[in-house]
């Protein structure tokens, strides 16, 4: 099998996860496939967390900004021009006179989450640890403050309602299927490659002519595109949103759902986003009070991100790569490895060590 | 502290020129600074005539300069094949050129069997012939070794010599190689040049540095080797 069939193998497990996700999804009632709806979005955005974080190894705390970014472009752009001035009557004339398609509003989305991005990433994409979660950190802040404040832009403060519902669960699958595509023919680019050699070791990158600054700057910008794409997608689902529902509390649990699947790969970014997203489903529903067979449970308000924070937790302690080990499902060697038998793993590196000379 | 102090030689296109000297001699921080990866308070280094002191590592790579380090410094997580075709994207190769390259280097290193392995997972003899591996898919003019041949075992020395006059004579490659091992630096040096507490102590040909009674009572003492460890 030739090493370019094997990559479009492993692009397979996360494509099919997602349309499993879907498939499930329409077998049961109307409120759970609503919820299987938000998971779906949750991948796209875990997703695009991935194709920065991932790939370049640097944490960023930012990425829920160009969420934001593109929820409010498509919500406000996607409300009839009719009711704008009753809801936001602060709004700038070409924002309150013009109204959008659904699917042009995604468009725009992604092109402003990565306009942001790329602005921002220009002065970010140099900084490293510590200082670029800081950083990115400071940006998600400033978006938050902006869109809360600036009723010029949006409904400042105030709850951004009427928008049109267009987001259903086959919508949020190809929305999904997309930044699973993308995010895997980055990884896959020259550029991608690249970043990639540098997250193992910045140094050894730079001496193979590597310019870090700007595949971090590309993969920053590109993250940024489908986050606000992934935006655009959450806004069309609930059709009405604040500022809060786009900040810390979404920025935790998607870095949760990035962590406890494995940062390193797009395997990992959608099994974690689609398992962390479930739980998180569920103990809602167990902190509303909900029967499980005979037995009911009554969570007490707030077990559901406590639980989610130990879990996180837990994984970094204890399988730091996340419960895919940050690998790409390989169905050759996953065959391989059902037909062999566990008793052949590879052998030890120490086997084959040169003896002293 | 000053690690380097009127330190001057050149390398010409074609030729070994070993640098010895003992721990803390400056070696390292040599090769550094010629690489970009630490600037000179004072100085200049010219290649091909063009002063490129305050170029960036990753201009002077894609310029023809390449560098092996001296431990480590692997992308780890990549298999070897990765390892070496991500070092011919990084100076401009397309994706199959690349891949073409790294076949190539592949079986140059004896490394064919590792292709798929983790570059984690290799010993150290095999991660050193990597890290050569990965600086010739850069297509060099120039290669800065830094210790290349540490970890190497007895029997695969010779081949390693072998590829190192290959890289004078078929391809032209100027080589600076930092080794302990002096039996290999005169075996293939055409000159040699020796720091000692950043400055140059001697330089000259192979086999009268080696005879130099300076160097001898300073670094050989009667052993085939100098130093036991790398640079601190």
């Amino acid at each position: 099998m030739s090493a370019a069939r094997e990559k479009v193998l492993q692009l397979l497990p996360p494509l099919l996860l997602i349309v499993l996700i879907g498939l499930v999804g329409t077998t049961v009632s109307a409120g759970t496939k609503t919820e299987f709806t938000g998971v779906l979005v949750n991948i796209a955005i875990v997703i695009a967390l991935y194709v920065f974080i991932g790939n370049s190894g640097v944490i960023s705390f930012g990425q829920i900004a160009f969420v934001a970014i593109g929820a409010f472009a498509a919500g406000v752009m996607t409300i009839p021009s009719e009711v704008k001035p009753t809801l936001m009557p602060e709004l700038f004339p070409f924002i309150a006179n013009h109204s959008i398609s659904s699917f042009e509003s995604l468009i725009l989305a992604s092109l402003l989450g990565a306009f942001i991005a790329f602005v921002a990433g220009i002065a970010l994409m140099r900084l490293n640890g510590l200082a670029a979660g800081i950083a990115t950190f400071a940006v998600l802040e400033i978006v938050h403050n902006v869109l809360r404040f600036w009723e010029k832009i949006g409904p400042g403060a105030k709850s951004l309602a009427l928008i049109p519902e267009t987001t259903g669960l086959w919508e949020a699958v190809l929305g999904a299927l997309f930044c699973a595509v993308i995010a895997f023919l980055y990884q896959h680019s020259r550029s991608g490659r690249l970043l990639r050699a540098a997250r193992e070791d910045a140094p050894a990158a730079r001496a193979i002519g590597v310019n870090i600054h700007l595949h971090r700057l590309f993969a920053f910008t590109l993250s940024g595109a489908l986050a606000g794409l992934a935006g655009g997608l959450l806004v069309h689902q609930i059709g009405s949103i604040t500022t809060e529902q786009v900040f810390l509390q979404l920025t935790f649990i998607t870095l949760a759902m990035l962590v406890v699947g494995g940062m390193g790969s797009l395997w990992g970014a959608v099994v974690g986003g689609a398992l962390v997203s479930f739980l998180n489903v569920y103990l809602l529903k167990l902190e509303a009070g909900a029967s499980v067979g005979p037995i009911h449970i009554d969570l007490p308000n707030g077990s559901t991100l406590l639980i989610i924070g130990v879990v996180m937790a837990s994984i970094v302690i204890l399988r730091p790569q996340g419960i895919t080990g940050s690998r790409e499902l390989s169905p050759r060697r996953w065959l391989g490895r059902r037909r062999r038998g566990a008793s052949t793993s590879p052998p030890p590196p120490v086997a084959d060590a040169p003896k002293a000379g | 502290m000053q690690a380097l102090s009127d330190v001057s030689f050149e390398l010409g296109r074609g030729e070994i020129v070993g640098l010895i000297g003992p721990n803390g001699a400056g070696k390292t921080t040599l090769v550094n600074i010629m690489s970009g990866f630490d600037a000179p308070d004072t100085g200049r280094i010219e290649m091909e005539g063009e002063d490129i002191t305050s170029w960036k590592p990753t201009k002077r790579a894609t310029a023809g300069l390449a560098r092996t380090f001296q431990q480590g410094h692997l992308f780890a997580g990549m298999n070897v094949r990765e390892n070496i075709a991500v070092a011919a994207l990084g100076v401009g190769a397309r994706g199959r050129a690349a891949g073409r390259r790294a076949a190539e280097l592949l079986t140059l290193l004896d490394l064919e069997h590792r292709a798929d392995s983790e570059a984690r997972s290799l010993p150290h003899g095999e991660a050193s012939k990597l890290g050569v591996a990965r600086a010739l898919a850069t297509d060099p003019n120039y290669l800065l070794m830094d210790e290349p041949a540490a970890g190497l075992s007895e029997p695969e020395v010779p081949p390693f010599v072998e590829i190192l006059n290959s890289l004078r004579s078929d391809h032209g490659i100027g080589v600076l190689l930092i080794d302990h091992n002096i039996e290999l630096i005169v075996e293939v040096c055409d000159r040699i040049v020796v720091l000692d507490q950043g400055r140059v102590l001697v330089a000259g040909a192979a086999r009268e540095v080696r005879d130099n009674p300076a160097v001898a009572a300073a670094y050989l003492g009667g052993s085939s080797v100098i130093g036991e460890a790398g640079d601190a």
